[in-house]
């Protein structure tokens, strides 16, 4: 036999598993796990380096990053909200703090983007103490229920307050 | 003081007419918000099914996004007409979304049953391309006998 058994017999399970894998890359869904993305960056887009203090009132500058693997087009906004360290949010519930600015935006799967923000900071909480927290809380519009829902995903970045006159 | 009350008289005229106007134009330029904000959301709404139905839609979700970046930066009259540029590109596409859709299928089912045949074809084929490839390169050999 000039094609020896056994080489042909590890040839064939090779080619079967190989297409077997293949098949189900062809049938399966695009996004078997659908899921959305944010993240901070500094004022320059990138990550570090991030604002540690700032003036009360002034504005700071930081990038947000939105990233949409939800399997379809999404309709986003990004709330910004002033809080304290206990009013972040949670993965099921927002912040209970207002909110401050908005952006909004539609991703298409599997794209995401980057922007810059330029946001106020003031103290947070009610709390007059020398340190706010900015929260960024990534929301998508359902169109079944017609309303935005909250992803779960947030960034926040904790920051020391310093009056005007230093 | 005829004249005194006849200032006052003018001035309460004009105040109550031009603070309808005032407020009619702030309603109208919310409804215009209202309306867009409408639009857009149904424009979201058909792309995702136009999406869910395999039609390419990521140049319009690029201009929705453009229309929705021009809405918050308050240049609704650009906004407007974006937005009806894409509807129209929408409607057309919604009309062709089924028979994409069929076409879709037919290319992955088609490409699937492909792949599902290579294992077959390899077991039939690859012993006959390996015994014929072999004779082609051993054809220049010649046989001879060995003399005893």
């Amino acid at each position: 036999m000039i094609l020896d058994d056994e080489v042909f017999a590890v040839i064939m399970a090779i080619v079967v598993v190989a297409s077997i894998f293949a098949f189900a890359m062809v049938i399966s869904p695009s996004t078997s796990e659908p899921f959305t993305a944010i993240g901070l960056l500094n004022s320059e887009c990138k990550i570090g380096e991030y604002p540690v203090r700032a003036v009360l009132g002034d504005n700071v500058t930081l990038c947000i990053f939105v990233d949409n693997h939800m399997g379809r087009p999404i309709y986003y906004r990004v709330v910004y909200k002033i809080g304290s360290s206990s009013q972040l949010p949670t993965n099921t519930s927002p912040s209970p703090s207002p909110e401050v600015l908005e952006w909004r935006g539609v991703l298409d799967n599997g794209i995401n983007t980057t922007f810059k923000v330029v946001v106020p900071v003031w103290y947070g909480g009610g709390e007059a103490t020398n340190r706010s927290t900015m929260i960024f809380e990534l929301w998508v519009y359902n169109t079944d229920r017609s309303s935005w829902e909250y992803t779960g995903r947030w960034v926040h970045l904790h920051i020391e307050l310093m009056s005007p006159r230093g | 003081m005829v004249k005194l009350h006849l200032l006052v008289v003018i001035s309460i005229v004009l105040a109550s007419t031009i603070t309808p106007i005032g407020t009619g134009i702030k309603r109208a330029h919310a409804e215009t918000d209202n309306d867009l904000e409408a639009e857009i959301v149904a424009l979201v709404k058909d792309i995702e099914y136009l999406s869910s139905r395999g039609v390419e839609v990521g140049p319009i979700v690029h201009e929705l996004d453009q229309a929705v970046k021009l809405v918050q930066s308050g240049r609704l009259g650009d906004a407007e007409e974006l937005l009806s540029r894409i509807r129209r590109s929408v409607d057309e596409l919604k009309g062709r979304a089924e028979q994409i859709y069929i076409v879709e299928n037919i290319y992955r089912y088609g490409l699937a049953s492909l792949i599902l045949l290579i294992p077959v074809l390899t077991y039939l084929l690859l012993p006959r391309l390996y015994l014929y490839t072999w004779y082609r390169s051993k054809r220049k050999w010649v046989v001879g006998g060995v003399e005893k």
